[in-house]
């Protein structure tokens, strides 16, 4: 039995809103992650998605805490993160790291790339010494060019400044990094490098990831188990071929139709018309919306096309439908 | 399959012998460099690239609104009706845009005035170009215009500024503005790229309706090649301001010949080849200052021969139909191979 790296358990963001300037009135309020539960085993690549607003970066960075959270707890290690002082946390921090999305503006311009790598342990009580020799391995690890080091980032194509970022993450020896869409903004040839570059660095190295992003294709194709995050919350989760192949929750399977693939399909053109976004009831939608929210009921019935009766006032539980394929859905 | 080479629809637009280069102060950069492809009436033709292929930039070059300095057109024509672009004056150019070829961009709130409502913008273009129509009927036209990208409520999306409507909306009032002169050509540069994927069904179905409606050509200009399966009847593969692969969808998707598209194809993830270890293109996309001599991709290529990095290869036909920028399809290479 693995252990659990990471278990988070109720946790909840929310952003507030203001009109006007810092004193101005609180106006609204998003919640961004709904009371979510799941862990991370020691060694998996879990793989988060959902559509945009749905809360994926945000719940990376919550794990982290990156930006404080409302309620709830997050432990690493059997170590609860949430309610560690500053000091605490920094130690803490050195076993998680993140990966951004942008791999140019995560680098500080002003700065070599060995200046950039080495700023971590510096942080952390390492000699320059000690750390330049560190260096070299770690951006032979990512397989650039040592000799590379002395330049800066601008020198340096997307994808090459991805594996900066990448060296930068591992340079204290982590066992968890939070990958926030890592290869979103890079060319389809460079994507794959990035990709078997994690995967390689991920078995050699037993790290543990949570690796956000929206193109399906990629976190089937990269991760071990998966969530399916709409609107804060956890409508599926499950080990990725199950997901993928089987899928239960009607948002999953939205999802997966609306995935373009090269060889071809016609799936996607009917998404629109199932989600409602191409209809003529926006009205009937946003009234329904409005009483599913007031009556508590299931966040996705006021879309969803294969909804119950029961879906407008009753939240539905999260239920085992498989081995470790749970959905949130009343049709299960 | 009909022979590819013989093209039962006359042209619409050809694009002859492009060229448009930037001067840098590093030098020039040849983005676009002799690009040469017709369009036919009622095709969708993608032309397909990655970041420095020259796609975007040939995109713009047809609308002639690259930024001069530091672009120029370099040599080449864009010919539609037998007049060139590239030599039409700005004022009759603005009589064109908009109204016989109209174009869709990446970025859907930069393409709108933030300052107006949706109803003011499309009244604009519309009386922009037919001076004799009432501001009454124009704003009829607008709510038509709108009912047909799907907005339920036409009146209010009319009403409501750039700012107060999502991405998606904002493309489909992109596209709503790219349509609503009845143009003869219609130019999407990335029109799903950075919307969510639901939102991107959407589009693309939008604009496949449009496209059924009433046979609107089409330039798609895109990097992904879901999108390209989704719409495209034709695709041009681009690479270092070059023309690589030139066929049908089907084909080049489902047999392609040249190197680079045969491994960008498989660099994408794909269903049935999960778990395994992703194919990978080797290198660095092209620096358009440094490209390698000879054949742009021949640093990067898996199956590279001597002569790929002294000289540029030719456009050659291929077995499967499409026409292939590559030494390994030249006429003499086949005897020595």
């Amino acid at each position: 039995m693995t252990t659990q790296l990471i278990k988070v358990r109720d946790l909840r963001k929310t952003f507030t809103f203001s009109k006007g300037s810092i004193f101005g009135k609180r106006i609204g309020r998003v919640v961004a992650i709904d009371d979510v539960n799941f862990e991370i085993r020691e060694g998996e690549i879990l793989g988060c998605v959902g559509g945009s607003g749905s809360g994926k970066s945000t719940l990376g960075r919550a794990i982290l805490r990156l930006i404080p959270s409302d309620k709830g707890s997050v432990t690493f290690d059997d170590v609860d993160l949430m309610t560690l002082s500053d000091d605490d946390l920094r130690l803490h921090r050195k076993e998680m790291q993140i990966v951004f999305q942008d791999p140019l503006n995560s680098l500080n311009p002003r700065r070599t790339v060995a200046e950039n790598i080495a700023r971590p342990m510096l942080n952390f009580g390492y000699s320059r010494n000690e750390a330049e020799e560190y260096i070299r391995e770690l951006l032979e690890r990512v397989r650039l060019d040592p000799g590379h080091a002395n330049r800066y980032p601008h020198e340096f194509s997307g994808g090459q400044c991805q594996r900066i970022g990448i060296a930068r993450a591992l340079a204290l020896r982590p066992r968890f990094l939070f990958l926030d869409e890592p290869v979103s903004a890079l060319d389809v040839s460079i994507q794959a490098q990035i990709l078997n570059l994690l995967s390689d660095l991920q078995e050699k190295m037993n790290l543990t990831y949570l690796f956000v992003s929206h193109d399906l294709n990629i976190v089937k194709h990269f991760s071990h188990r998966v969530l399916v995050l709409y609107h804060g919350q956890i409508v599926e989760t499950g080990k990725s071929e199950e997901v993928y192949d089987n899928p239960k929750h009607p948002y999953t399977k939205t999802l997966l139709d609306s995935v373009l693939k090269i060889e071809g399909g016609d799936a996607w053109e009917k998404v629109s018309v199932r989600t409602g976004t191409l209809s003529d009831n926006e009205d009937v939608e946003s009234a329904l919306r409005a009483k599913v929210s007031a009556e508590r009921g299931c966040i996705y019935a006021a879309t969803c096309s294969e909804r119950l009766e029961q879906c407008v006032h009753e939240v539905p539980e999260f239920r085992e439908v498989g081995p470790r394929h749970g959905v949130a859905c009343h049709l299960y | 399959m009909f022979p590819s080479n013989k093209r039962q629809d006359k042209s619409l637009l050809s694009v002859q012998g492009l060229k448009t280069y930037f001067d840098t102060p590093a030098g020039v950069v040849k983005a676009v460099d002799d690009v040469s492809f017709d369009l036919a009436s009622k095709e969708i033709l993608a032309i397909v690239g990655e970041s420095g292929s020259g796609k975007s930039v040939t995109a713009q070059s047809i609308l002639k609104l690259v930024p001069r300095p530091p672009g120029r057109y370099a040599g080449g024509k864009i010919l539609i009706d037998g007049v060139d672009l590239l030599s039409t004056s700005e004022p009759e150019l603005e009589d064109i845009r908009g109204q016989r070829i109209s174009m869709i961009f990446q970025n859907p709130r930069a393409a709108l005035n933030p300052s107006f409502t949706v109803l003011t913008q499309l009244v604009e273009t519309i009386r922009r170009h037919n001076r004799s129509i009432s501001r009454t009927e124009a704003e009829d036209r607008v709510l038509e215009i709108l009912s047909l990208v799907d907005f339920p409520d036409t009146k209010r999306v009319a009403a409501s500024y750039p700012h107060q409507m999502s991405g998606g909306m904002c493309q489909r009032v992109g596209i709503a503005l790219s349509i609503v002169c009845e143009p003869e050509i219609l130019i999407a540069d990335e029109p799903t790229t950075g919307l969510d994927v639901l939102v991107q069904a959407t589009i693309l179905l939008l604009l496949k309706r449009e496209h059924a409606r009433r046979h609107l050509p089409i330039i798609l200009i895109t990097h992904d090649l879901g999108v390209v399966r989704a719409l495209a009847t034709r695709i041009v593969v681009m690479y270092a301001g070059k023309v690589q692969e030139e066929g049908s969808a089907d084909t080049i998707l489902s047999n392609p010949q040249h190197p680079y598209t045969k491994a960008l194809i498989d660099a994408v993830p794909n269903s049935d080849r999960s778990g395994q270890r992703l194919s990978q293109i080797k290198g660095q996309p092209p620096d358009l200052l440094q490209l390698p001599t000879g054949c742009s991709f021949s640093d990067r290529c898996e199956v590279a021969i001597a002569m790929c990095s002294t000289s540029m290869p030719d456009l050659h036909p291929s077995p499967s139909g499409s026409k292939v920028r590559c030494h390994l399809f030249s006429p003499e290479i086949v005897y020595s191979a």
